[in-house]
């Protein structure tokens, strides 16, 4: 799967819900667009089981860090790096 | 140098006169030492007392915590008027609401919201200032801005432009020091409204009964709209102690927040049950190996036995304690645990704080027999003064209460209902209305029911509360749609929030066409709760 796909398979779930906001427009959250802020800690590992569940890894606690939930553009990096290791 | 505390912005006066150069606030590597703190907070106070805010005034704060942000919440007080901080990430018309119903004479906050400053308040805003409370944003000054949402803004460079001597004090102990907004049963949030006098009562007591001292180095957690806060900020004020705020970028983030516990040599730390328990199932707590942490502080949810004793064994050379107190009361009864306790039974919320006094009175306003349940009344020296502009709520809960043989007392109706045991020890029993706690935040089911009715396609809503070790409760609505309308599951959450904070939008929203009712007709709300912890035991969420 290509890094693209991730970001848009992210982008969909972390709108549809997380975000809960189908009226978003499709640029309204580009890969690059800061999440600084808009996540809390339930947030955060809803975005996780995601992960863990749609791409079939383990994203390590070790893991779970502020660098790697920026963007969805990390967060795609992120499975990436899982991928790689597992 | 105050030799006298009456306020509370005189914790910091008295330390900075002390350890000027001591480091008061420290987070994402910047530092606010005792003197710096105090002159901060004098230009502020300057500041607003230019534009107009006066004596008994409200100014709200909402923005992300930061160095600034506390020199905001002194320097407010410092100009005689009460702070109002609102959740920084609280939705923006929730935020217009809080200022509009205190009235704010200013806001405090940073350049990024001026855009949605505009659009809420659309020229019409109660305050007659903006000011930004941050030195530099994209590397640039943050100047003078003639009009935002109809009104100046004032910016850091004109702040730091005042004089940083000390004000003589406005304020006296009895005025407002500060209204934390909680959860109303009606639809829109109530502001608790607290003096100094009833501040200091708390943070004096926790102060001396924790040793809080000189060489500790706390944690804060909790936002500045939570009551949790204030033993951080003036506890650790009052000591010349170091607090290390957790920015927004850090909270959510288990591993990272463990990192910082660890780095900062935490002594003392005070947060939810919720917090310790993610630290522990997914931040690796265990192997923090915190040597110095000797006092850990918890409160706002029942903490599940299995997991405090879990917490126990990390930190087996701290002192651990149950603070038990709404927002309304401050903390008004505690529990020291002195071993990890032995059964599962919840912990007891033990006995009244020296300053406070507790009663359990039955429905008819007596006090129950010994040994039997009833709902606690607080009074004493942190009880709140009322809720603003709600005379019929205060008079509802703050009531003269006669205990037999004694005087009447004006004591506050927690509304919990309790049992002391025979060890002169409270435990905590249940609630008899419709309010729960939700990662430590006391939600109030009837406000998020109001919130989801007002959207077109409802008929009727019911919320339902999920008990949870971790998170306390989740919750999951109930919906039965209007006929023939269409509305889904996301469209209502994200209607939720865009007036509601993120914890008080539910995890589910059930779908049906009856609920069921009891023989008096009402909403039988045990067998909504029996059907839907059912079903979620078959598909859990959030874990």
């Amino acid at each position: 799967m290509s890094k693209t796909a991730i970001e848009e398979s992210v982008r969909n779930f972390l709108i549809n819900e997380v975000f809960y906001d189908k009226a978003l427009d499709v640029n309204a959250l580009a890969p690059s667009d800061s999440l600084v802020g808009l996540l809390d800690s339930l947030g955060i590992m809803r975005v996780v089981s995601f992960c863990e569940e749609t791409y079939g890894i383990q994203v390590p606690d070790t893991e779970i860090l502020p660098e790697h939930f920026e963007n969805i553009s990390s967060i795609a990096n992120l499975i990436e790096g899982c991928q790689k290791s597992s | 140098m105050a030799s006298v505390t009456n306020i509370l912005p005189d914790l910091v006066r008295r330390s900075a006169g002390r350890w000027p150069d001591h480091p008061a606030i420290a987070m994402d590597g910047r530092a606010f030492t005792y003197a710096d703190l105090e002159r901060a907070s004098n230009q502020i106070a300057r500041t607003l007392k230019r534009v107009g805010v006066r004596k008994g005034d409200r100014v709200m704060l909402w923005m992300p915590k930061s160095p600034e942000a506390i020199a905001a919440l002194y320097g407010i007080m410092k100009a005689g008027a009460a702070y109002v901080s609102v959740d920084p990430s609280a939705p923006p018309p929730r935020a217009c609401y809080i200022a509009r119903d205190c009235a704010a004479a200013a806001l405090i906050t940073v350049p990024a919201r001026t855009a949605v400053l505009d659009k809420e308040f659309a020229g019409d805003a109660p305050m007659r200032a903006v000011l930004y409370a941050e030195p530099r944003a994209n590397g640039f000054a943050i100047l003078d801005v003639p009009a935002i949402a109809g009104v100046p803004a004032i910016g850091w460079d004109s702040v730091a432009a005042e004089s940083p001597e000390a004000l003589d004090n406005i304020a006296t102990a009895r005025d407002l020091a500060y209204i934390l907004y909680t959860s109303g049963s009606t639809g829109q949030p109530k502001g608790v409204m607290i003096s100094h006098s009833a501040s200091l009562s708390f943070v004096e007591w926790a102060g001396d009964k924790f040793g809080i001292s000189h060489d500790d180095r706390l944690s804060n957690h909790a936002g500045f709209h939570f009551d949790l806060s204030t033993f951080d900020l003036y506890a650790g004020a009052r000591a010349g102690a170091t607090v290390y705020p957790v920015s927004s970028r850090v909270a959510p983030f288990p591993a990272a927040l463990t990192k910082q516990w660890v780095e900062q040599r935490l002594t003392v730390c005070y947060a939810t049950p919720s917090t310790f328990i993610l630290l522990m199932g997914r931040g690796n707590l265990a192997a923090s190996g915190i040597a110095s942490m000797r006092v850990v502080l918890f409160a706002g949810e029942v903490f599940a036995v299995k997991h405090l004793r879990e917490l126990m064994a990390i930190f087996p050379q701290a002192r651990f304690a149950n603070l038990y107190g709404p927002t309304e009361t401050n903390v008004c009864t505690w529990y020291e645990v002195t071993e990890p306790p032995a059964d599962d039974s919840p912990i007891p919320i033990g006995r009244e704080c020296e300053n406070c006094e507790g009663f359990i009175l039955d429905e008819t306003g007596a006090q129950v027999a010994d040994g039997e349940v009833g709902e606690l009344w607080i009074g004493g020296g942190t009880l709140m003064q009322g809720y603003w502009g709600r005379d019929d709520l205060t008079a509802k809960r703050l009531r003269s209460i006669k205990p037999a043989n004694g005087t009447p007392t004006l004591a506050y109706n927690t509304g919990d209902l309790v049992r002391r045991f025979p060890d002169g020890n409270l435990r905590f029993f249940g609630r008899r209305d419709h309010q729960i706690k939700t990662r430590g935040y006391r939600v109030e089911l009837g406000e998020i029911e109001a919130t989801l009715s007002r959207h077109a396609a409802v008929a009727e809503a019911v919320l339902v509360a999920i008990p949870d070790d971790q998170f306390g409760h989740l919750l999951h609505a109930v919906v039965i749609r209007q006929p023939d309308a269409a509305v889904t599951e996301g469209q209502l959450k994200g209607f939720l929030k865009e007036s509601l904070p993120l914890y008080m939008v539910p995890e589910r929203i059930e779908f049906r066409t009856e609920l069921p009712h009891t023989f008096s007709d009402k909403i039988d709300r045990d067998t909504l709760l029996r059907q839907t912890l059912a079903a979620a035991s078959a598909n859990p969420v959030g874990k």
